[in-house]
């Protein structure tokens, strides 16, 4: 940790912070902010490109209950599997229509931070 | 009546860095029983010995009876603490610690057994004439049985968990369509948060606020109350800003409030701390539960009553505790409490875990943090979220408001993200700062959490810089989240 005082655009401005792997974690004025390099971000786009056809874990944690199989038509905002973690449930719900292609999320299942557990196909001219 | 020399703590986090606190100031020794996953923890460091009673799971050591017995008796503890969650009002639990002669800080397993359990709590209650909330508490379980009757009470209506609290386990139905789903998964989360899966339905007050009142009850039978709290701002069922006195509450009401929760302490010979909460909507109140421990917030009661609830828990068992006379119990200024979660501020409470990298909490005046780890420690996710508590006291409502903006707005944890930023928009809310907040608060103005800020240019350029002047320290094993906002910036 380190509080730098910098001169910006004239004046000065100060800050404490801390860099966390390649995340500066920083507190300015009040608040607290996270910033990544464009180097860091870019890299960080390709391994993740969000796709709404792949429901992920958004946390580790238990796979409760199973809501969808293959084949089934899903609507957007449908319950797809419900996790518990840190003792409360949370719904993921799929981001689109179409149809599951595949299932590999289990009923009492832990689960990993970003583990895949659904796969759709979206509607196509939707 | 039997001195404690040694006391062992059935629990984890910064309520078990509390009770520590109580125990270095009444010089007793004592004993952490805790976890695999809780090695790297401030409990652990400040504890006198510590106990390993199972690993993460739950059901293998905080909420495992046997294992907490053989650990309390292994290193000749004298009495337990439960702390709040976990086992506190478990009633076996409570008799297991008679049994083997340890002294249970916390009421006899009568009172818990009889409050703890809802259903039978409402039947005392009303017994003494306090209105209770309608609804349906009969044995059937069974979810069609228990879809009529929600249609039978009249929509909304809310399931609660038989044994529980917390909010865990509870949901609100608001139309048929939607029953089977919430009835089955508030049945799911009970079993899993308390072991039973049984399930009771009320109707739900959609305008009421939270207010609940402290009383403390001795071995004599004698019990005082300790005015109340307001817990309105809530998410889920699970409060977020506590504080006390409510933030608005008529004197009338107060009235009977604070002597039904008497009324009800004094009926079932309660000892120790316990709270006595109410929903109040317009001019009418209804009992809702009676929590047979100590609260979470606890602080505010204690800041504006000017006493030591935890040290009174534990004198009051060895006989040592002179009850505070009711007449001289007044309330001094105002004191307010903010959950610190670790948690994703802008996505509805999403839980954020991994090493906590650094923090710090700006003391001063009439400011108290409770809080669970030291820099370099991991918030791991089997447990509850919340990692501290900031508390401020202050002369009137407005100016500790004022003051526990101030300290949120300097107050820093680093690596984990948490729900500073939407305490923040919570205390300038103006329905909370006028104080006419209902327990829809959160839900009718913060959907979707904090509102996101923008960053000024002069800001941006700081974090550029500042960026490639700082050191990387360790390796980034923080728990990233894909986030649909993947931006330069984040406001954490």
């Amino acid at each position: 940790m380190k509080t730098l005082r910098l001169e910006i655009k004239g004046e000065e401005m100060q800050g404490t912070c801390l860099k966390v792997g390649s995340t500066l974690w920083a507190h300015i004025n009040g608040r607290t902010v996270i910033y990544e390099s464009e180097k860091t971000r870019s890299s960080k786009r390709q391994q993740q490109v969000s796709d709404p056809q792949k429901i992920k874990a958004p946390m580790p944690g238990k796979i409760i209950k199973v809501l969808c199989k293959p084949g089934d038509a899903v609507s957007k905002d449908q319950t797809l599997v419900v996790m518990e973690a840190m003792k409360m449930e949370y719904a993921l719900k799929s981001f689109i229509s179409g149809r599951v292609e595949k299932v590999s999320a289990k009923t009492d299942e832990q689960v990993g931070l970003g583990q895949l557990l659904v796969e759709l196909k979206g509607n196509e001219n939707v | 009546m039997r001195e404690i020399k040694k006391l062992a703590i059935a629990n984890r986090g910064e309520v078990a860095v509390r009770i520590i606190r109580a125990c270095q100031e009444l010089g007793i020794q004592t004993v952490l029983l805790h976890s695999e996953a809780d090695i790297a923890s401030r409990a652990y460091r400040m504890s006198d010995e510590q106990v390993c009673i199972g690993p993460a799971e739950l059901s293998q050591s905080y909420l495992n009876i046997e294992k907490n017995i053989q650990g309390a008796l292994s290193c000749g503890a004298d009495a337990v603490h439960p702390g709040f969650g976990f086992l506190s009002e478990n009633a076996d639990f409570a008799q297991a610690c008679l049994d083997n002669k340890i002294i249970f800080i916390g009421p006899w397993p009568k009172s818990i057994r009889d409050l703890g359990d809802k259903i039978t709590a409402k039947d005392i209650v009303t017994s003494e004439g306090i209105p209770t909330i309608p609804g349906y508490n009969g044995d059937s379980q069974d979810v069609d049985a228990l879809i009529r009757e929600c249609q039978k009470i009249g929509y909304p209506v809310i399931i609660k968990a038989t044994a529980g609290g917390g909010g865990r386990g509870m949901k609100v139905v608001r139309t048929t369509e939607e029953a089977r789903e919430l009835i089955t998964s508030a049945q799911r989360e009970a079993k899993s948060a308390f072991g039973l899966s049984n399930v009771f339905i009320e109707k739900y007050l959609d305008r009421a606020k939270h207010i609940e009142v402290q009383v403390f009850g001795d071995l004599t039978g004698q019990a005082v109350h300790l005015y109340e709290r307001e817990c309105s701002a809530q998410r889920r069922h699970q409060k977020v800003i506590e504080e006390s006195p409510a933030a608005q509450l008529d004197p009338q009401i107060r009235e009977k409030i604070t002597q039904a929760a008497i009324t009800l302490a004094k009926k079932v010979q309660y000892v120790g701390a316990g709270t006595v909460e109410f929903l109040v909507q317009d001019k009418d109140y209804y009992f809702l539960e009676m929590n047979t421990r100590l609260q979470v917030e606890h602080p505010v009661t204690e800041l504006v009553m000017g006493v030591d609830l935890v040290k009174a828990q534990i004198l009051t068992m060895t006989g040592r505790m002179a009850l505070w006379p009711q007449n001289r119990l007044q309330p001094r200024g105002h004191a307010i409490e903010c959950r610190v979660y670790a948690e994703d501020p802008y996505s509805t409470g999403m839980p954020s875990t991994g090493p906590v990298a650094f923090q710090y909490f700006p003391e001063g005046p009439g400011r108290r943090f409770d809080f669970a780890f030291d820099a370099g420690d991991s918030v791991t996710p089997y447990y509850d979220s919340m990692i501290a508590k900031v508390i401020v006291w202050d002369e009137s409502r407005p100016r500790a408001i004022m003051k526990m903006i101030a300290t949120l707005k300097e107050t820093i944890i680093f690596g984990v993200k948490t729900n500073i930023p939407f305490l923040l928009d919570m205390l300038q809310h103006p329905e909370f700062v006028e104080g006419s907040l209902t327990t829809a608060f959160i839900q009718k103005y913060f959907p979707q959490g904090a509102k996101p800020v923008n960053l000024s240019e002069r800001e941006k350029l700081f974090l550029e810089k500042a960026a490639q002047q700082t050191d990387t320290m360790g390796e980034n094993s923080s728990s990233e989240v894909p986030s649909p906002w993947n931006q330069t910036w984040r406001n954490v």
